[in-house]
């Protein structure tokens, strides 16, 4: 019956988009459940679509290639999936790719997501209205993953951005208005040049699916409108992952949103842009060599700066923001050199660590109601902290430090093995890793305080558990350090000690005095995007 | 250089776009920056359209006797991107309003130095 298989062939390709749909459709029952102020069933539909949204993601990226007799986890997990929907014609018929990146950091943003929202539920300040947009965000997101046409990916990130800036800006104090704002222009302003980008790339090839405009670049490859074009769509997508010097919105954005909000920010936003910029890579490359290396200048640039701001820091949101640039630096790097297993090893490290490192950081400074890392931690002393935010913080900060065998510094000697060894990049690199062990030193100070039990609800305290237990078998994982890597660390430590000693001296306060009321303005933000633009564009 | 009507097109749609640009940069106050962004916007839908026109000069519904229909899939993006930038509009609308109502400004500037005053 060729009308059965006809149909059968539909039903599987439409599932292919079920980890978008099912979340989507979730967070349309969690708005109308907020609507008639039902939290309960809000937060329930909301969690139980991500939920399934994740089980379908999960099925999805081990799903083998149609039709191929490629068997077993690790070669399928290396191959592409590329399926057209609901049974279209190839011509007409919407993309939906599975990529070899995709297969991992899909499932990520979904787990993740999963437990930052159960992570949320108990406390009552996040209404139904608050799951509904983090459902349909968390579904944008997977679409950024699995578009598998460059129009498809626009749409995706501006409902990304729409929703996080719903988020960003949910618990409507001033800081966080103003720089959910900012981030709204500025990806606006960076979409509309990816547009441009895509304009230039549609005018050359005629198509928009990303195999295809592989396969027309192959065979007519010296269009000389296509560097433009492909600059204009990297600086589009760059503007999302911060790198420097497109990094101007993301302190704020990420330092003033309120405590999920952050930790959903940087562990998982940040990451399904990669998957994207990884795509977009694999089109450049070819056909503008130079933009690779201007990527792997600016992302080693961002690797340092973002450290050095984040050692200056005395803002503790701020400060992981800022790890954030230059942990975003070394997955960039990754993706100029071509490093995918890296790039995603390191990804899944930093996305578990820095919703940690959020959630535990952020429920402090709530508490203390605010930031700054002195007045937290006289806050800390007097309430304590419960023993799995002590296991979440001790396990994160390790990684964000580079201990060996934690996942922070096998992630960043995946990308550092990738770079020829006495370059100058590979010297910076030590250089950032050294100012992030400052940075994680001062914040893990603050949490030096006794444990006692405090008001964390089951359910929280399960989902920090869970994520620090997978972090350290992640870090495992990566098999145990070598000799020549401890000998390293100890170097760095001793390093370390010795610049937090100059912390004291009046020179580096006035520094942070200075980092502190100097902060960028909008249009020192845009202006960095311009230059960014124009860097990739030379 | 010459006016050739053509290219003419083509380099209006480029002046909008950087006019949009250049409001980016030069406004000082929240609402002329969405304004600018508009601009911008609008050049990019014109850039798109101009594109599609090249490949033929009539409606892209198929009627008996339309040999030569514009290229539709462009109008379709279009279409789209248009109904982002009214939601992104209209979100950045209301998010000025609100720092309006905490701030009592909607200068850039002004706003970025009350909140930093109100922080420290």
């Amino acid at each position: 019956m060729p009308g059965v298989e006809l149909a059968a062939a539909r039903l599987a390709t439409t599932a292919m988009t079920l980890p978008v749909m099912i979340p989507l459709a979730g967070g349309a029952v969690a708005l109308l459940a907020a609507v008639f102020h039902r939290r309960g069933l809000a937060w329930g539909s909301a969690l139980g679509a991500v939920f399934c949204g994740a089980i379908a993601m999960v099925a999805i990226s081990l799903a083998p290639p149609p039709g191929s007799s490629i068997a077993g986890l690790q070669p399928v997990m290396q191959t592409t999936v590329r399926v057209v929907t609901g049974g279209w014609y190839e011509t007409t018929g919407i993309v939906v790719v599975m990529h070899p990146a995709g297969r991992v950091m899909g499932p990520l943003v979904y787990i993740l997501a999963l437990g930052i929202l159960v992570w949320t539920v108990p406390d009552r300040r996040y209404s139904g209205v608050f799951a509904a947009i983090a459902a349909i965000t968390v579904a944008a997101m997977g679409g950024v993953v699995i578009a598998g046409d460059l129009f498809n990916l626009f749409v995706f990130f501006e409902i990304l951005s729409l929703g996080a800036v719903l988020l960003m800006a949910y618990e409507r104090r001033g800081a966080a208005l103003y720089a959910a704002l900012r981030y709204l222009v500025v990806s606006a302003v960076s979409i509309a040049f990816y547009l441009v980008g895509l304009f230039f790339l549609y005018r050359a090839t005629g198509e928009l699916a990303l195999h295809r405009i592989a396969a027309v670049l192959a065979e007519h490859p010296g269009d000389d409108s296509l560097p433009v074009a492909m600059a204009l769509l990297v600086g589009g997508v760059v503007t999302r992952i911060a790198v420097v010097p497109f990094h101007g919105w993301l302190p704020a954005a990420h330092g003033e949103a309120p405590t999920p909000v952050s930790a959903l920010l940087s562990g998982l936003i940040l990451k399904g842009a990669l998957v994207s910029l990884w795509q977009i890579m694999e089109l450049a490359s070819p056909v503008a060599p130079r933009i690779s290396h201007t990527l792997l200048v600016l992302a080693a640039a961002s690797a340092v700066a973002g450290a050095a701001g984040a050692a200056l820091e005395r803002d503790a949101k701020r400060l992981l923001a800022l790890s954030s640039v230059s942990q975003m630096g070394f997955l960039a790097l990754a993706v100029a050199l071509g490093a995918r297993e890296a790039m995603v090893f390191h990804a899944v490290g930093h996305g578990l660590f820095k919703s940690l490192l959020f959630l535990v950081v952020g429920r402090g400074a709530d508490g203390a109601k605010s930031h700054d890392l002195q007045t937290m931690q006289r806050y800390l002393r007097t309430r304590g902290i419960p023993w799995p935010e002590a296991l979440a913080c001790a396990v994160g900060l390790a990684a964000l430090a580079g201990v060996p065998a934690f996942s922070g510094s096998a992630g960043k000697g995946l990308v550092a093995e990738a770079l020829p060894s006495g370059t100058l990049v590979y010297h910076l690199l030590r250089v950032s890793s050294l100012a992030t062990m400052v940075a994680a030193a001062r914040l893990g100070r603050v949490f030096l305080v006794p444990w006692r039990r405090g008001d964390l609800h089951p359910a929280s305290a399960g989902v920090l558990v869970v994520f620090a237990v997978s972090l350290a078998v992640h870090g495992v994982m990566a098999g145990l350090p070598d000799r020549s890597t401890l000998l390293e660390f100890a170097g760095l430590v001793a390093a370390a000690a010795l610049l937090l000693a100059t912390f004291r001296t009046s020179g580096i306060r006035r520094v942070m005095d200075m980092v502190e009321h100097r902060r960028a303005g909008m249009d020192t933000v845009l202006a960095g995007i311009l230059a960014g633009i124009l860097m990739l564009l030379w | 250089m010459t006016a050739h009507p053509e290219a003419l097109r083509w380099y209006l749609a480029g002046a909008i776009f950087i006019t949009g640009l250049a409001g980016l940069f030069l406004k000082r106050r929240a609402v002329g920056k969405v304004i600018a962004l508009n601009i911008v916007n609008s050049a990019v839908v014109l850039f798109f359209i101009l594109l599609g026109s090249e490949a033929g000069d009539s409606a892209p519904i198929l009627f008996r006797g339309t040999e030569t229909p514009v290229d539709p899939l462009v109008q379709a993006l279009m279409l789209t991107a248009i109904v982002v930038g009214v939601c992104i509009t209209a979100l950045l609308l209301v998010l000025i309003q609100r720092l309006h109502d905490t701030t009592g400004t909607t200068e850039i500037h002004e706003m970025e130095r009350k909140l930093r005053d109100a922080g420290s």
